[in-house]
């Protein structure tokens, strides 16, 4: 126990006397269109109930540091009650005074580490856990504390540092730690002039410095980067499988990658429609095998940064979309994407023409949808809309062609509820 | 219990099938001296003692014999000792046995065992060469525990481990197709097709068709290169320290990796120049770290190969005395592997042709750095029909070295650093007088 909290008064100072990101108060998510459905509770709520979630909305930002993962949560979720908390209280100050300036003063900040959260009394829909887990000294301790607080039907964000994309930086720290230069106090520009004159000695070919050195040459003059990767204390990596043991042993279940698309395994063969027969049953095997899968083919992901929930509590799969009824169906633009900037976009490109909707959002990265008639995706802007009036707003003046356009606004509409852009009832 | 007996009978099954390695029978380790060098004896055993030691009579154990390449290789490296084979596999000894046989060694006793029934054997060796074994058994430690114990007070064991760090991507493959169902119960030839053809079909960039797939085109058409990679079974892979805590629960003393110069740190750096930082730490780093270091900056060999011995059997020597007092009454020798007849003749084509004489086209290993004998080479003739006194071949070399306008100082010099060099790679065996 002692050497549990021995640990955490650690990280407390390191955050303390660094608090991250180090990224100036200015900064906004408010145009950022990825960022804010990223963030909007809607994108994983709707992965799992197939509808956009109601009532009044709790967040936690749970090792919120200086507040930048905060202030995209107050941005992507409108009147929604949003709680910080970090164990470094100079993170929990720079972070105040970030929302402060935004305009989001009524956010509420404590000072105080994950273990406490019961403490607070409270519940949350929505719980966001953002390059924390990996650095503790037991991520299932710090899952179960989440777990304690998460509302029945809520939502975990967390991560964790892939095992297999960071294995070299694993392989610095280790090095830099028998030198002595990476130890329990925060690293300052003395180590780092270490590291940098250890990782200039060395010879071009070394495999240390072709993994984690030469790839990165834009960011040798950046402190953070040198704190983050070679200096980090207490970095450790994981894959998908510990992952699912985690879970279990919190009492959560999987829902989803954040950037799912990113996931999947037939992206990593030359015809995804085509696979080798040995995946021939890709479709039947659950997500801890395709996701493991993909890691062991293809270990590209920093972090393997997901979505949770109680065990059992995801009603549907993620993978498993139903047709959409077009007769009946309502249908509505995701609310971060009713944004002012793309609406400019929209006004801007002629009524009729194809728009190009992942030219103004990539998250998450999905497969290319079919352009889409400007109007059609104006229309939301009023309203949720029937699939008659959707093709009505994307026909010309003439008229022409309606069953080309309802094709293809069939097609779009199908791809877009499952990158959750479109919202369908 | 039964899932520890399971481990076994599906590794011996593999071998079974496919004994290895899959070489031809005729293939004799004769004009081989990278093999013989490093098969003998006398290396490890001068590298801990830095003594010549008597190989006659010496009982070597080949651990793990396989098809009999290796036990080939030990017979041919160590004339008048007596070679043993052991392995778990039938059709392995049968292969070995007509292995032997047909080179003309058919008093090497070979016996169907598992390594855990060596204690029955009842004998000690001097030498025990377990290669490419440790890392398929369900448990290492057991298996050097039975090598520990059937190794003489001064015996030497040469054994070697899979490293994880480079063999991180074959490791992930093996899971992979293991995830995806080749566990046997197709044919050889279906798995290994649908291995290709999945390797095939991947897009170009994907990290495991780089590093497991890509680098290895030319050995894509051999059924070997699968069975020994994506489809053996029970491999695993392990680092510097975790060998070390290994060595250290079967009271067993690391004396050397086989290659020792490839794991020095100082090739790693720009001009050889360590930062500072570093050779502070190193003052005071054990053996152990600096391996680790080195495994942890740059890994290039699949396997960490290492010779030890039993706790306490290195002595600790004082640094060599390469002067000409300090090497007064000392005989010099040359490594048996070298006081070959093919040397001999590149060495005087040499000689006759003015070109310069390279060692290291002749012998590669431990891949140190090249030797320059700077036109004196003509000196070591006499090394091939005996040891010489130091005072002998030193003042052949200072006269040749005059007749080419060196001062004796300098020549003297220069001799000093080359027998640096060659007792540092063993090439030259310096008997010191005690």
């Amino acid at each position: 126990m002692s050497e549990i909290s021995s640990a955490l008064e650690q990280l407390r100072q390191q955050y303390n006397e660094a608090p991250y990101p180090r990224v100036p108060l200015e900064q906004s998510y408010g145009d950022d269109l990825d960022a804010l459905y990223l963030h909007s509770f809607v994108t994983p709520y709707y992965l799992v109930n197939r509808r956009p979630p109601d009532g009044q909305l709790t967040i936690l930002d749970a090792g919120c540091g200086s507040g930048l993962t905060t202030l995209a949560l107050a941005q992507a979720n409108p009147g929604a009650s949003i709680v910080a908390i970090d164990i470094s209280e100079q993170s929990v100050a720079i972070a105040r005074e970030r929302l402060a300036h935004h305009g989001f003063s009524e956010v509420e900040f404590h000072a105080m580490p994950l273990e406490a959260l019961p403490e607070l009394g409270r519940v949350f829909d929505y719980i966001n856990c953002d390059e924390v887990l990996y650095i503790l000294p037991d991520p299932v301790v710090g899952l179960r504390a989440l777990r304690a607080v998460l509302a029945t039907q809520g939502i975990l964000r967390a991560n964790l540092h892939s095992a297999i994309a960071r294995a070299a930086v694993f392989r610095a720290q280790q090095v830099f730690k028998i030198m002595g230069v990476l130890g329990s106090a925060p690293a300052g520009l003395a180590e780092i002039a270490l590291v940098r004159g250890m990782m200039d000695a060395l010879n071009h070919n070394t495999h240390l410095k072709t993994e984690t050195w030469i790839p990165c040459i834009h960011l040798h003059d950046d402190i953070e980067w040198y704190q983050m990767n070679y200096l980090l204390p207490a970095d450790k990596g994981y894959t998908v499988p510990e992952l699912f043991e985690m879970l279990a042993a919190a009492d959560l279940g999987f829902i989803s990658m954040l950037l799912w698309p990113t996931w999947e395994v037939k992206y990593l063969f030359q015809d995804p429609q085509h696979l080798p027969p040995l995946f021939g049953s890709l479709e039947r095997t659950g997500p801890l095998e395709r996701l493991h899968l993909y890691e062991l083919i293809h270990g590209c992901h920093r972090l393997i940064d997901f979505w949770c929930g109680s065990a059992g509590s995801a009603s549907l799969s993620p993978d498993d979309w139903t047709p959409i009824d077009f007769e009946q169906a309502i249908f509505r633009l995701h609310p971060r994407l009713q944004h002012p900037r793309l609406k400019a976009a929209l006004t801007e490109a002629k009524e009729t023409e194809p728009f190009h909707l992942q030219q103004h959002i990539r998250y998450p990265f999905g497969e290319a949808l079919p352009p889409v008639a400007a109007g059609c995706l104006l229309a939301l802007w009023d309203g949720p809309c029937s699939f008659a009036q959707l093709v009505q707003s994307g026909l010309g003046s003439d008229c022409a062609d309606i069953e080309g356009v309802a094709d293809n606004l069939r097609r779009f509409l199908s791809e877009a509820e499952r990158l959750v852009y479109v919202l369908v009832e | 219990m039964n899932s520890e007996a399971d481990y076994t009978s599906r590794i011996q099954e593999q071998y079974d099938q496919a004994p290895y390695p899959h070489l031809p029978i005729n293939e004799s380790h004769q004009h081989d001296p990278n093999s013989l060098y490093l098969h003998n004896y006398l290396t490890p055993y001068y590298l801990r003692n830095r003594q010549i030691p008597d190989t006659q009579g010496r009982l070597i154990l080949d651990a793990g014999c396989g098809s009999g390449h290796s036990t080939l290789a030990l017979v041919q490296a160590n004339p008048g000792a007596t070679v043993i084979g052991i392995d778990p596999s039938e059709q392995s000894i049968d292969r070995a046995r007509e292995r032997l046989d047909f080179h003309g060694y058919s008093e090497v006793a070979l016996h169907t065992i598992p390594l855990e029934a060596l204690p029955k054997l009842g004998l000690k060796f001097d030498y025990i060469n377990c290669d490419e074994v440790l890392y398929i058994l369900n448990d290492p430690v057991v298996g050097l525990q039975s090598l520990q114990s059937v190794l003489s007070r001064d015996g030497i064991l040469r054994a070697n481990l899979h490293s994880s760090i480079v063999r991180a991507a074959v490791l992930r493959a093996q899971e992979l197709f293991q995830m995806l169902g080749l566990s046997g119960r197709r044919s050889e030839a279906t798995e290994i097709s649908l291995i290709r053809e999945t390797m095939e079909t991947l897009k170009d960039g994907a990290q495991l068709k780089e590093e497991a797939w890509k680098p290895f085109t030319e050995l894509q058409a051999h059924a070997d290169f699968y069975r020994m990679n994506f489809l053996l079974r029970g491999d695993k892979g392990y680092t510097v320290p975790q060998l070390f805590q290994m060595l250290r629960e079967t009271g067993l003393e690391f004396i050397s990796m086989l290659t020792w110069p490839t794991w020095e740190l100082r090739y790693l750096f720009k001009a050889h120049q360590l930062p500072t930082l570093l050779l502070e730490t190193l003052e005071t780093a054990s053996l152990e770290e600096r391996l680790h270091l080195l495994e942890l900056i740059h890994s290039s060999d699949r396997l960490i190969d290492f010779w030890c011995g039993h706790t306490g059997a290195n002595q600790a020597l004082p640094s060599p005395d390469y002067t000409a007092s300090g090497l007064a009454t000392a005989r010099l020798h040359l490594h048996p592997q070298l006081r070959t007849d093919a040397l001999r003749k590149y060495l005087l084509t040499c000689l006759a042709d003015k070109k310069p004489f390279q060692l290291n086209r002749y012998i590669r290993v431990p891949f140190g750095e090249p030797i320059d004998p700077a036109g004196i080479e003509v000196c070591l003739l006499p090394l091939w029909e005996e040891p010489q006194p130091y005072s002998t071949f030193a003042g052949n070399w200072v006269e040749i070295a005059g007749r080419r306008g060196l001062p004796e100082s300098e020549a003297l010099a220069g001799l000093t650093h080359f027998l640096e060099q060659m007792e540092g790679y063993l090439y030259i065996l310096i008997e010191r007088s005690p």
